[in-house]
């Protein structure tokens, strides 16, 4: 295990498919309410494997629709018939959708040692190394003009391939507290997404909030688009579903090789 | 009793400062050890900082929506015992990052913040002043995103010497551009001779910035490409006519009720399909496609109808599939689903392929007749204009009547004129009595 990873050897990590194809608000819940499991010490350190409810719909950050215009934004949105949903991490807002699958880290709060750093490794390194298993050169960094800038974009080509986040939730870990604290970290990656369309709608919410974001379609690409032959004839949920399945099996084998015990639900 | 000081602690590497998004306490508040007391963004990680002591708020130094430096004081409580204040008031601690990170539980992991911080004269007055509403002087440096930043480092620009004007003094990439063009020397005569015609346009007309260059989008260039090919293989002939649809538009009117009960939105639209299908039965090279390579005409025994759509992203034909098989309630909310989804981006790749013929609405936005461009390979295409009343002579009586314009062009490679007048007068005769339609339902 890397000295940076916030896992050690010997650890188990869960694996869960959990998510809510009916509700997007919830499916984005979800990793609140399994983080509070992870971070009471109820379920042990999680990877949640999901995939957005279908349907186009982008997700903002709390900060996003924190003021009266942006929440009458994100209204509109909702009657143009584009899903919006509020996540807890920070960033700005990201493309949705059956074409984009998530990853969600929810580990419990450390006291001490610990940087958003470490965890955007934990959430990028396998990320990058199953790229790598396509032949596809990925590194991490800042993009901009792509939706929800960082330093810790997974490029690919050049081009955003997944876009990452954190929340730091309730109280330090080994501390007596009414909120056991845990981290989130999380990346969404596109397969499938339409990025022109996300575009127009991430830029129209920002617009009509009176907020200076905007992004371009063409800093975004496709899974699919990188590698065709692995998704060819498919449609994005089948591509996604596809995507999802060898993610997991290589993290497993990538957390394996790290001496971490990796359980996992049935899909 | 004393005071506790709770500094910002350094949350990521190299990172030196965070925007207090939400205070969770106000003063007066009593906190217990490990209580939420803010929200803080860095790196796009939104970060709870738990109270480090239990006690009594006693000012929120750094107000919402402000970011502050490691080390800053964000907050005092009244505390059991002596606390950690400063025994100069507002001084620093002696090791701010030290004090941050012990009182957050967090550690750091550079040593070029705090050195940076505390060392550098030169770097605070490279900053701006803090607003004179803020309780106290927040020290604050560079203000940037990491996109910014790394635009900067790549065009050698020192963003200490860059003036910001984004929230709070940050500085975007707009900035560093103006301050690029600041510091460049000026344009040699001869540079003027290379300056970009659209440049040199807006200026002889004194209006700079009078034009703007957009960037064709993906589907922008596809539709282009789709029409130029159109345009430029098939010779379009269109044909204007107009029907009295006066029954139809009252029929309309009293099926609207039955209409809300089903949920369905009746618009003309399922009535000129199903005339249309009714019209292709009789002319079925209407419903066509030719296949150039092997010179041959493909008739279509299915009728799938595309409507071409305005949406957000440009024009998007959805395909009503097998509407000759469909009764009009049917088609009414299969249309209704298509366009709203067609404008949320929600259709899939293949609800937007394999029609045989196409149908446009120029009336929906107010317009008559026009020369509707085919959906190639197809080899004719339907517009629809407006209804207007306008007065008719009829039985030697001028009345009013409801008149739809409409607009059939066509590939005058397959389709002669006289086989398209026809299938335009059975169009109209179905449309101008409804109850003609009935039968092909």
């Amino acid at each position: 295990m890397a000295e940076q990873v916030p896992l050690r050897a010997g650890d188990v990590v869960e694996c869960t498919w959990l998510e809510d194809g009916d509700d997007s608000q919830r499916n984005v819940d979800l990793d609140v309410q399994l983080g509070a499991d992870v971070g009471a010490g109820r379920r042990p350190p999680t990877v949640r494997l999901w995939r957005a409810a279908p349907g186009l719909g982008i997700g903002v950050s709390r900060r996003d629709v924190a003021t009266d215009a942006a929440c009458a934004a994100a209204q509109r949105l909702r009657q143009h018939g584009v899903d919006v949903v509020v996540r807890q991490t920070g960033g700005t807002a990201v493309p949705q959708g059956e074409g984009v699958f998530h990853v969600s880290w929810l580990l419990p709060r450390p006291a001490g040692g610990a940087t958003t750093d470490q965890y955007y490794h934990l959430l990028c390194d396998p990320l990058v190394s199953w790229l790598r298993s396509f032949h596809v050169e990925a590194t991490t960094g800042p993009l901009p003009g792509s939706y929800c800038d960082g330093r810790y974009n997974v490029l690919a080509g050049g081009r955003k391939l997944a876009g990452t986040a954190q929340a730091w939730k309730g109280g330090l870990a080994g501390l007596p507290s009414s909120r056991p604290g845990f981290v989130l970290a999380h990346a969404c990656v596109t397969v499938m997404a339409d990025h022109e369309l996300a575009a127009v709608w991430i830029n129209r919410f920002y617009e009509w909030a009176g907020q200076p974001w905007r992004v371009t379609a063409e800093t975004g690409v496709n899974l699919a688009d990188l590698v065709p032959a692995a998704f060819a004839g498919q449609g994005a949920a089948a591509a996604t579903e596809r995507a999802v399945r060898s993610f997991a099996g290589h993290l497993g084998e990538w957390l394996s090789r790290r001496g971490v015990r990796w359980r996992t639900t049935p899909m | 009793m004393g005071v506790y000081e709770f500094r910002l602690p350094e949350l990521g590497e190299g990172l030196h400062e965070g925007r207090i998004e939400r205070w969770l306490v106000k003063p007066g508040d009593t906190v217990q050890e490990d209580d939420a007391i803010a929200e803080v963004e860095n790196d796009k990680a939104l970060v709870e900082l738990p109270s480090p002591v239990s006690g009594r708020v006693l000012e929120i130094k750094v107000p919402a929506g402000q970011t502050a430096v490691v080390g800053d004081v964000l907050i005092t409580f009244e505390v059991e015992g002596s606390g950690n204040a400063a025994p100069t008031a507002g001084g620093p601690a002696a090791d701010v990052r030290t004090a941050a990170v012990e009182q957050a539980g967090l550690e750091t992991v550079t040593d070029t913040v705090a050195a940076r911080h505390l060392d550098t004269p030169a770097a605070s007055t490279a900053t701006a002043p803090a607003p004179p509403d803020s309780p106290t002087p927040v020290r604050q440096e560079v203000l940037a995103t990491p996109g910014v930043r790394k635009y900067a480092r790549e065009q050698g620009v020192d963003l200490s010497r860059v003036t910001g004007t984004g929230p709070n003094g940050k500085i975007t990439k707009t900035d560093v551009d103006n301050y690029l063009q600041q510091q460049a020397p000026d344009p040699a005569p001869a540079a003027a001779d290379a300056e970009p015609a659209l440049a040199r346009a807006a200026n002889a007309a004194g209006k700079e910035g009078a034009e703007e260059r957009v960037p064709l989008t993906a589907i922008r260039k596809r539709i282009a490409e789709a029409m130029v090919q159109s345009m430029y293989t098939a010779p379009h002939v269109t044909l204007m006519d107009e029907a009295n649809v006066t029954e139809l538009v009252q029929w309309r009117e009293e099926l609207k009720p039955t209409a809300a009960v089903r949920g369905v939105k009746l618009t003309y639209l399922p009535f000129v399909v199903k005339a249309l299908v009714a019209a292709l039965k009789q002319h079925p090279v209407l419903n066509a496609s030719l296949d150039s390579e092997r010179q041959e005409l493909v008739l279509k025994r299915y009728y799938h109808v595309g409507i071409a759509t305005d949406t957000e992203r440009g024009l998007m034909v959805p395909v009503v599939r097998d509407a000759d098989a469909k009764n009009m309630w049917t088609i009414a909310a299969e249309i209704d689903d298509l366009a709203t989804r067609a404008r949320a981006g929600k259709l899939s790749p293949n609800e937007l392929k394999g029609s045989t013929i196409s149908i446009t609405n120029i009336g929906s936005a107010g317009g008559l007749f026009f020369t509707p461009i085919i959906n190639y390979p197809e080899v004719a295409i339907l517009g629809v204009g407006r209804i207007t009343e306008r007065p008719v002579i009829q039985n030697g009586q001028v009345v009013g009547a409801q008149i739809m314009a409409l607009s059939l062009s066509f590939d005058h490679r397959i389709i002669d004129g006289a086989i398209a007048q026809r299938c335009m007068n059975d169009i109209k005769r179905l449309l101008e009595n409804p109850r003609l339609l009935l039968m092909e339902v």
